[in-house]
């Protein structure tokens, strides 16, 4: 009976201190999927300048939406499309900041190590084992958008729900191409550019939730500075235009 | 010719167990001893449903179980039946499918099988019953149900693990009249000494996980060569005619039965419902003979007191009531025993001389 | 409330509605938020029927496959002895507690394409798994068949073997009393099984999102649609959503409550 009374003290306040622990200063951001490496990289060289904690979420960019709609906890939000940007801002929870392009990022083909379906461009796609973005999230929605402009069909054998679970199922080799960010290249996987592609860019918008920490303005200011730019483009992301 | 030969040991977790016996051409064969002696290891050894680590055991001329030439025949290849303590009837199938079982098994159709099974539920009386399911019997309607089913395989051997127990007495009767008129061999686990004198002829006793004597009835009967054999067989055995209620033993002394029979039987009664007076008795105990005392044995507190005259039999007092009767070897008394405590047994075994 | 001998405590019936409602308010939240005026439409669109179906007939061959194979391995389990039982057993219960995604991607390297046994299908016999019906029912009973497994364990355990000896005894050979005798008195906990395995395999989402992917064609079941109706149609996420409280609830409902809690 003593046993059971003090597991649920402990329970209850456990429950007490997880519900209340909106953890100080430490910086909540949430990114789109493809900017994990690089956000991972600008947190890291942010944190060490200023000794300010960040903590930083990933997910499909429309995953972020319905979070942000949800009223998950945030003092940045970072969107890999500005289409995905204004379901956010229709939320009401960005009205005292306007949001700022940080980044441009274009797609690109990959395929398994070795090129198995040997696959040269975007029209080879056709009738192969294609992993692609769902439509709701950015990759996808752009993916939409390429295809169609050049009268191609592709019935990808699988709608992944965002650009690394893409990557994942390239890199084991269970589709023959996906479509993906430049930026999401990794050595496991072989490259082969879609020329039409860097004309659709898509725009990576970031902002400051109402009622932030007020370093969030500091870190915005961070991705903005040379310092950021230049681990962005290092990692393969366009500058603002 | 259904003979077992069994020499062999065997292992149950940490329990051991040593076997060895053999019966011969008996047919009516009874596995006694006290609890947890290993009765029913000894009846799901026979059965296949346990193996020997060592040694063999031999049914009839063919070799069912010998570790050492890796022989085991499996129970449904084994031309036997165990009965379970209970019946084992399938709770699932009629009274009239459980029947037909063994048919099933043996590749009959389902009609073949349910005709054969109604007929045999008309030998055993059971026709009425051929509809219901195990849950709506009585005891006794299961017990037979669960007997009728094991002979319609038609086994060589029988082994019954203590069919009657928790029967009422008639059902008891019912059974023992089915199994009297058996043909089978018989191997029985009883704690009924009546039971064993009604239905065996030949005696495997076990204590402490080992056969601790074997052999004809008589012989145990009259040899016991332990403290719980003696207690277990401490009966007394008069064969005479029964006419009624009315008992005359073969030299002539009457005693009163409890219920109606008729013809040549045999009366049983335990040594200890044998009462010992000094003078003639009255009252209840109607059953009354005069003897003179030929052996005396004392055991702790009860003496054990032989009693000559028309016929030998035993009884046993408490040393308080033997001091109390003043009695030494050559006295003459007078015995009684209730009319109650008789049991009647159809005249096959030999009486105590 | 009526109680059987003696009276509730207090306490205890606190509790038990506090694990009640923890178990029953988000149904209410969603009821309450379903737009119940376009249910009809939602639910009758083309690809919200397809899901219908697809998850259907997956869940439908999960629990049959669980049946044919979880009958032995249940009744193995709990009345076999044999060295490395306990491992057996732990690694046929492992996918209830492993995350599914993470049983998902096991699947796939061992499954997929490049997989060590997926690779040999698929030049062998040109058989792909993965974004295929089959993946998809392959992934559902990989979550699925340790419920099975453990409803007829727990009462093959408690069967009396006396019967099964019953029959070997009256002449049956040992497959005979195991369809005869055997089988039939699981009868209850296989149905539960069934119920059990059927309703854990409609509610996969985790493992045949990742090994089975999200083909409309061929793998977007209820869960698939729901996760993406979640992220662009809140509307249609609930409706979806809705759908499959009515569908398993009423499955469990005409299965029997008490199929699931053993007498």
């Amino acid at each position: 009976m003593k046993l059971f009374a003090s597991i649920c003290l402990g329970v209850a306040g456990l429950f007490f201190n997880l519900s209340c622990s909106t953890s100080g200063d430490s910086l909540r951001v949430l990114a789109a999927a493809s900017l994990t490496e690089a956000f991972e990289e600008i947190a890291d060289e942010f944190e060490s300048r200023t000794g300010n904690k960040v903590t930083l979420s990933f997910a499909g960019s429309s995953s972020l939406a319905v979070q942000i709609e949800d009223g998950a906890p945030a003092d940045v939000i970072a969107l890999a499309d500005e289409e995905t940007f204004e379901r956010v801002k229709q939320s009401g929870r960005l009205t005292q900041h306007d949001e700022t392009i940080f980044a441009t990022n274009y797609l690109t083909i990959i395929t398994p190590i070795g090129n198995p379906a040997s696959i040269k461009e975007i029209s080879d796609l056709e009738g192969k084992k294609v992993a692609l973005c769902q439509e709701q999230v950015p990759c996808g929605r752009l993916t939409k958008e390429i295809v169609t402009s050049l009268l191609i069909e592709i019935q990808p054998a699988t709608w992944e729900p965002n650009v690394r679970s893409v990557r994942t199922k390239v890199e084991l080799g269970e589709v023959d191409a996906g479509i993906v960010y430049v930026t999401d290249v990794t050595n496991q996987v072989v490259a082969i550019p879609i020329i039409e592609s860097e004309q659709t860019k898509t725009r990576y918008p970031i902002a400051i939730v109402d009622d932030a920490e007020p370093h969030a303005e500091d870190f915005l200011d961070f991705i903005l500075s040379s310092t950021g730019q230049g681990i962005l483009n290092r990692l393969g992301f366009g500058e603002p235009e | 010719m259904t003979g077992i030969h069994l020499s062999g040991k065997t292992k149950l977790g940490a329990e051991e167990f040593e076997f060895s016996f053999e019966t011969g051409t008996h047919k009516r064969i009874a596995i006694i001893g006290p609890n947890g002696s290993g009765k029913t290891t000894l009846l799901r050894l026979i059965a296949g449903h346990e193996c020997l680590t060592s040694g063999s055991l031999q049914i009839g001329k063919a070799i069912y179980d010998e570790p050492v030439s890796e022989c085991f025949v499996p129970p449904h290849l084994r031309d036997l039946v165990l009965q379970h303590q209970g019946g084992s009837v399938f709770p699932h199938l009629t009274v009239e499918d459980n029947v037909a079982f063994p048919y099933r098994a043996k590749g009959y159709s389902k009609r073949n099988a349910r005709s054969l099974a109604r007929e045999t539920l008309e030998d055993f009386g059971l026709s009425k019953l051929k509809h219901k399911y195990p849950e709506q019997l009585s005891g006794g309607q299961t017990a037979r149900v669960s007997l009728a089913r094991s002979l319609t395989r038609r086994p060589k051997l029988l082994l019954l693990d203590e069919p009657t127990s928790a029967l009422d007495v008639e059902s008891v009767n019912q059974i023992h009249q089915i199994l009297e008129r058996l043909d089978t061999t018989l191997f029985v686990v009883s704690h009924d000494p009546v039971e064993v004198l009604k239905l065996s002829d030949y005696i495997i006793a076990l204590e402490r996980n080992e056969v601790i004597q074997f052999g004809v009835l008589e012989s145990i009967i009259h040899q016991p060569t332990s403290p719980w054999l003696t207690k277990f067989f401490d009966l007394n055995l008069i064969s005479g005619v029964a006419t009624g209620l009315e008992f005359k033993s073969d030299c002539g002394e009457l005693l009163q039965l409890p219920q109606h029979h008729s013809g040549n039987v045999q009366i049983s009664f335990p040594s200890s419902a044998v009462s010992l007076h000094l003078s003639p008795p009255t009252g209840s105990p109607r059953n009354r003979w005069k003897s003179t005392i030929t052996g005396l044995d004392r055991k702790d507190n009860l003496i054990r007191i032989k009693l000559s005259g028309s016929f030998d039999c035993y009884a046993t007092i408490t040393l308080a009531s033997f001091q109390e009767l003043e009695i030494a070897l050559g006295n003459t008394i007078w015995a009684s025993v209730k009319a109650t405590e008789l049991n009647v047994l159809p005249n096959t075994i030999p009486a105590k001389t | 409330m009526k109680t059987k001998h003696r009276p509730t405590p207090f306490s205890l019936l606190a509790t038990a509605a506090l694990g009640f409602a923890l178990l029953a308010i988000p149904f209410v939240g969603l009821a309450q938020r379903t737009p119940w005026s376009s249910f009809v439409q939602i639910a009758t669109e083309e690809t919200v029927i397809r899901s219908i179906s697809l998850s259907m007939i997956i869940a439908t061959s999960s629990a049959c496959i669980c049946l044919i194979l979880g009958i032995p391995l249940g009744w193995i389990l709990a009345k076999v002895e044999f060295r490395g039982l306990k491992i057996v057993r732990a690694v046929v219960l492992l996918p209830m507690v492993l995350p599914p995604v993470a049983g998902g991607t096991a699947l796939l390297f061992a499954l997929g394409r490049k997989g060590f046994i997926g690779e040999k299908l698929n030049s062998w016999f040109g058989i792909t798994l993965p974004f295929t019906t089959a993946g998809a029912i392959i992934a559902a009973t990989f979550v699925a068949l340790p419920f099975f497994v453990l409803s007829i364990e727990s009462s093959a355990t408690e069967l009396d073997s006396k019967l099964e000896e019953a029959s070997l005894n009256l002449g049956a050979s040992p497959i005979r009393t195991f369809f005869t005798v055997t089988l039939p008195m699981l009868r209850s906990s296989i149905l539960a099984g069934i119920a059990l395995s059927w309703a854990r395999a409609l509610g996969e989402f985790g493992a045949t999102i990742t090994f089975a992917g999200d083909n409309p064609e061929q793998t977007r079941t209820l869960p698939l649609q729901l996760f993406v109706a979640l992220e662009t149609n809140p509307e249609r996420a609930m409706v979806i959503g809705m759908l499959m409280v009515v569908i398993s609830l009423s499955v469990l409902v005409t299965l029997r409550g008490n199929w699931l809690v053993r007498r």
